[in-house]
């Protein structure tokens, strides 16, 4: 039971981590940075409640307004990079986070790590890690993101932000204003992303720089391109997949080295097939679609 | 394939996600009651041999005791850690939790250990480690007991050994984890205390591939001794490279040079020095080099030892009680009058730390570790 | 800070050293993404295995090494046409990103497979030793004979390429197809046939790096990734600006990285190469050689 919770909690966070992804996508940049924002809100957590004694609430909030603004240092450059370089521009971001905080010894403890997170609290109420009510909890955030991401994809702004993404020069001419949502896009992105690390630092009661690669990122770009970019269900079964996948499989055979290598090959070989199958991704297949469209 | 098809071959395999996740539930809670004892180990990682050591001690440990007809055997449960502090905490988390393991002998990093301190404070699991050494890990948790002797002892011996060698200017490489930055502390505490100089001091991550620059750097620097706080397959890739590049210098590492990458370097190794706790001496110690030796066709360093007689405490302690309860057992350590076990002899003071602690010096010769000079009881 | 200025010249000889390698894999990156337009991120992991390859058929086939080499390079080249055949190429139609995907989960596998096959520790290979003594010797530069050797391939590998595309019917056919991919079809040039040159050629490109990466530093299942991100960020900053710029922005990366470790300590080390990477991109959004248009070819 208790790894059952572990892994709803794991996908929980990586569909999180997606749907923050989705949106940054949505405007058309493909960016590798979310594991730099979950990083930002892990960390933010981590020493807001043990060096600072914010609450967990708190930190989690500040996590978020954090991610926003590192998500908006992200994107600047963006005008004068080329698109092709975009995706080097945002690996680089996140790396970067990724070793100030493996590096500043002083403040995050280096690569040793922070351990013995508080549990997560809201409003008096304490949620313990490791109980239903926290993947509950954390499934709950997930599905105010997907509303919220459904009313904004339909609404006027979401229009926009799809025109800005097609074309740039025709959106321009005929006044839609491209900088800024871009920006508050990409803001809102990295918050979520932001939300997610808080959670996680609060899951495993330790954190470290170790989890937080370009690999984690790409994952999170893979279950939202498994998932089709378009479609939030279809996105969030892409987490699902992904974020379970690896976990799942250790229940099979034992822990030893050779075992997990033949997890790792498993799990490699059918994530490489799924994406050939599915043209549209996941949510694609109610479509029956023959291709990834933006729905 | 119509998209019907893949529609339900998506579901019906999700089904069977779930399925599968439920059944294993089910399956763990009607199994016997068989005690099973975690074990965190490095399988894989720069440091990968201190793991097969620890099985290998592990397993004669296990057949020691079929063979004193011991009742109470049990299952051991290997997670490995890879030197990852949140790989390590989340095997811990999993055997903890879902395995419900109460007794794990073996955290092996100490960059690990340190990072489960705090979740230990707070479960009912005892834990009785075999191979780390940070200093900081006396005060780690109540429920927390090493056999290794801390590296309080050993920066200051290593220290010591440099000044006795004649070095005034050294230099420091050492990696950045609980451990090596431990050892970093304690020698240079102790040789600057004493009138050494550390001119070059470089703290590298772990899996440093390239290590040019700083040998480079410590050859500008013109020193006479260098100390090399870093991990074995690191440290075989420094001696490789320091050979490319024309780097000849009376190097000191620390125990985490046991490891078997570092005599693979072949001929580089020739001379590096290093300390580590005391191999052991006496009936027991050489009963199990002979054990070790026909099962294995080498001698046992000592990783293997210590893993050896943590394993064959814990089976003690599991047979006297006839229980895994965290408490009992605590309670059996504290009290219980000096264990003899192959390293020498283990009793444990209030902290959970061994009373009495010995290092030797070692040097490499012919891609062999051997023993230079026994140190005096502390 | 004197230990720094005399370590200096030294510093900057074995970051010259560091960067053939990375200049090299940065080039097998630039012919995939210029040609075919996509990241590749099995460009480290392709490298590693051909060095695997290598080590299996020299150590534990026992054939010699040169034989080993010369199989172990072009069958790289062939298992990375193998990939772009069955995996890239059905997903590069669809968008520039799904073979990343695709991509992540080969290197999981093939990482896992390596594993597997020949254990997770470091490899080294016996024919490391006997070329470890020096050739020269100039105050703290010492260059050994591997070192030699490294360089020697990246000069002569990069005036090969740069012959190749240039000067060759079938290299200038590559530059077309990544200048303008629609008008070289309509020219008749067969799109697929570049496709899987350019990634044979480049596959095998990468199969000697790795060859070069596991004498000078030994082999690990994991050490793909890293020369994968180095392959990438020097591609990006060469642009669409030919062999020349991907070679000088692999020895300008590695000279960077050496002469920074030197200064600020090994702890950054990772960091330099990105806080480069962000630097130069705010100042020359267009790469390295953005400007220089008409010298250099174009690929």
């Amino acid at each position: 039971m208790g790894f059952f919770i572990h892994v709803t909690v794991s996908c929980g966070l990586m569909a999180m981590l997606s749907l923050g992804l989705m949106l940054i996508v949505r405007s058309g940049v493909y960016s590798v940075a979310s594991a730099g924002f979950y990083l930002v809100g892990a960390y933010c957590t981590a020493l807001g409640t043990l060096k600072l004694g914010l609450s967990p609430g708190f930190a989690l909030v500040l996590g978020a307004v954090l991610g926003a603004i590192l998500g908006i240092f992200c994107i600047a450059p963006a005008y004068r990079v080329r698109e092709d370089r975009l995706l080097i521009l945002t690996l680089g971001f996140a790396e970067s986070l990724r070793l100030v905080c493996a590096n500043s010894r002083s403040v995050t403890n280096g690569a040793m790590g922070l351990s013995g997170i508080p549990h997560f609290s809201l409003l008096g109420v304490n949620i313990k890690p490791g109980t239903i009510a926290f993947a509950g909890f954390v499934w709950l955030i997930v599905g105010i993101i997907c509303l919220l991401l459904i009313r904004l994809v339909k609404s006027p702004w979401g229009l926009r932000i799809d025109a800005a993404r097609d074309d740039r020069v025709a959106a321009t001419s005929l006044g839609i204003q491209v900088a800024r949502p871009l920006y508050i896009v990409h803001a809102a992105g990295a918050s979520l992303a932001a939300v997610a690390g808080s959670l996680y630092a609060h899951h495993m009661a330790f954190v470290s720089p170790a989890p937080f690669t370009v690999v984690l990122s790409v994952f999170a770009l893979c279950a939202l391109l498994l998932g089709g970019r378009g479609s939030v269900k279809g996105v969030i079964l892409g987490a699902i997949l992904i974020g379970a996948g690896l976990p799942l499989l250790q229940l099979v055979g034992t822990p030893e080295y050779s075992a997990s290598a033949i997890r790792q090959i498993v799990f490699g070989v059918a994530l490489a097939v799924l994406t050939i199958w599915l043209p549209g991704g996941i949510g694609g297949i109610w479509r029956g679609a023959k291709s990834d469209r933006w729905e | 394939m119509s998209s019907i098809n893949k529609f339900t071959f998506v579901s019906l395999s999700l089904v069977l996600a779930v399925v599968f996740i439920f059944s294993d539930c089910s399956r763990k809670s009607s199994e016997s009651k068989r005690i099973q004892v975690g074990a965190i180990l490095f399988e894989t990682g720069e440091a990968k041999s201190y793991g097969i050591k620890s099985k290998r001690g592990y397993d004669l440990a296990l057949k020691w005791a079929k063979s004193r007809d011991l009742s109470l055997i049990p299952d051991i449960l290997y997670a490995d850690s890879g030197a990852d502090e949140s790989k390590g905490v989340a095997e811990f988390k999993r055997l903890t939790e879902v395995e419900r393991i109460r007794f794990i002998v073996g955290i092996t990093g100490s960059g690990v250990a340190m990072a489960i301190c705090p979740l230990l404070r707070e479960k009912d699991v005892l834990v009785l480690e075999a191979l780390d050494s940070a200093a900081k890990l006396t005060d780690c948790a109540p429920n927390f007991f090493r056999i290794y002797p801390s590296d309080v002892i050993q920066g200051s011996f290593l220290a010591d050994w440099a000044l006795e060698l004649g070095w005034k200017r050294a230099g420091l490489v050492y990696i950045h984890n609980a451990w090596g930055e431990g050892m970093q502390e304690g020698v240079e505490n102790g040789f600057t205390s004493k009138g050494g100089q550390i001119l070059v001091k470089e703290g590298i991550q772990q899996n440093l591939t390239d290590f040019s620059s700083i040998i480079v750097k410590v050859r500008a620097a013109e020193l006479d001794g260098l100390f090399l706080l870093i991990y074995p397959t690191g440290a075989r890739r420094w001696l490789e490279q320091s050979t490319a590049r024309g780097l000849v210098i009376t190097t000191l590492g620390g125990d985490a040079l046991t490891g078997t990458e570092v005599a693979q370097a072949g001929e580089a190794s020739n001379g590096l020095m290093f300390s580590a706790p005391h191999p052991g001496e006496g009936r027991e110690y050489e009963q199990f080099v002979e054990q070790y030796m026909k099962e294995f066709g080498e001698n046992p360093d000592v990783y293997a030892t210590k893993s050896y007689d943590a394993m064959r405490l814990a089976l003690v302690a599991l047979n006297e009680l006839q229980s895994d309860k965290p408490q009992a057992i605590k309670r059996f350590l504290l009290a219980m009058d000096t264990f003899e076990g192959a390293a020498g002899p283990i009793r444990f003071d209030e902290n959970g730390d061994l009373v009495e602690a010995r290092y030797a010096r070692y040097i490499y010769e012919n891609g062999e570790a051997i023993l230079v000079q026994q140190n005096t009881e502390e | 800070m004197e230990v720094f200025l005399k370590s200096l010249p030294a510093q900057i000889a074995n970051g010259i050293i560091v960067g053939a390698i990375y200049g090299l894999i940065g080039l097998s990156m630039l012919l995939i993404s210029n040609v075919m337009k996509l990241v590749d991120l099995l460009r480290g992991d392709l490298a590693i295995t051909g060095a695997y390859l290598c080590f299996w058929l020299s150590a534990l086939c026992g054939f010699p090494f040169a034989v080993s080499i010369t199989l172990a390079v072009p069958l790289t080249g062939v298992l990375g046409l193998v990939v772009e055949r069955s995996v890239y190429r059905p997903l590069a139609r669809r968008s520039h990103y799904a073979p990343l995907v695709a991509a992540l989960g080969l290197s999981i596998a093939i990482q896992g497979a390596l594993q597997l096959l020949f254990g997770p520790e470091m490899i080294g290979f016996e024919q490391t030793p006997p070329l470890l003594p020096k050739v020269a010797e100039w105050g703290l530069i010492r260059l050994s004979r591997l070192d030699v050797i490294l360089v020697l391939s990246f000069v002569l590998l990069t005036s090969l390429l740069h012959y190749f595309l240039t000067r060759t019917r079938l290299g200038l056919g590559l530059l077309a197809v990544a200048d303008d991919e629609e008008a070289s079809y309509s020219c008749g040039i067969a799109r697929n046939k570049v496709y899987s040159f350019s990634f044979f050629v480049a596959s095998s490109i990468a199969g000697i790096v790795g060859i070069l990466y596991g004498l000078q530093y030994g082999l690990e299942p994991g050490a793909g990734f890293g020369l994968t991100i180095r392959a990438f960020i020097i591609a990006s900053l060469a642009g669409s600006r030919g062999v020349l710029g991907a070679a000088i922005a692999g020895l300008a990366l590695g000279v960077v990285e050496s002469v920074c470790t030197g200064l600020l300590g090994a702890n950054y080390r990772d960091s330099y190469t990105f806080l480069v990477l962000l630097v130069l991109l705010w100042i020359w959004p267009e790469g390295l050689f953005g400007r220089i248009q008409k010298r250099y070819a174009r690929i």
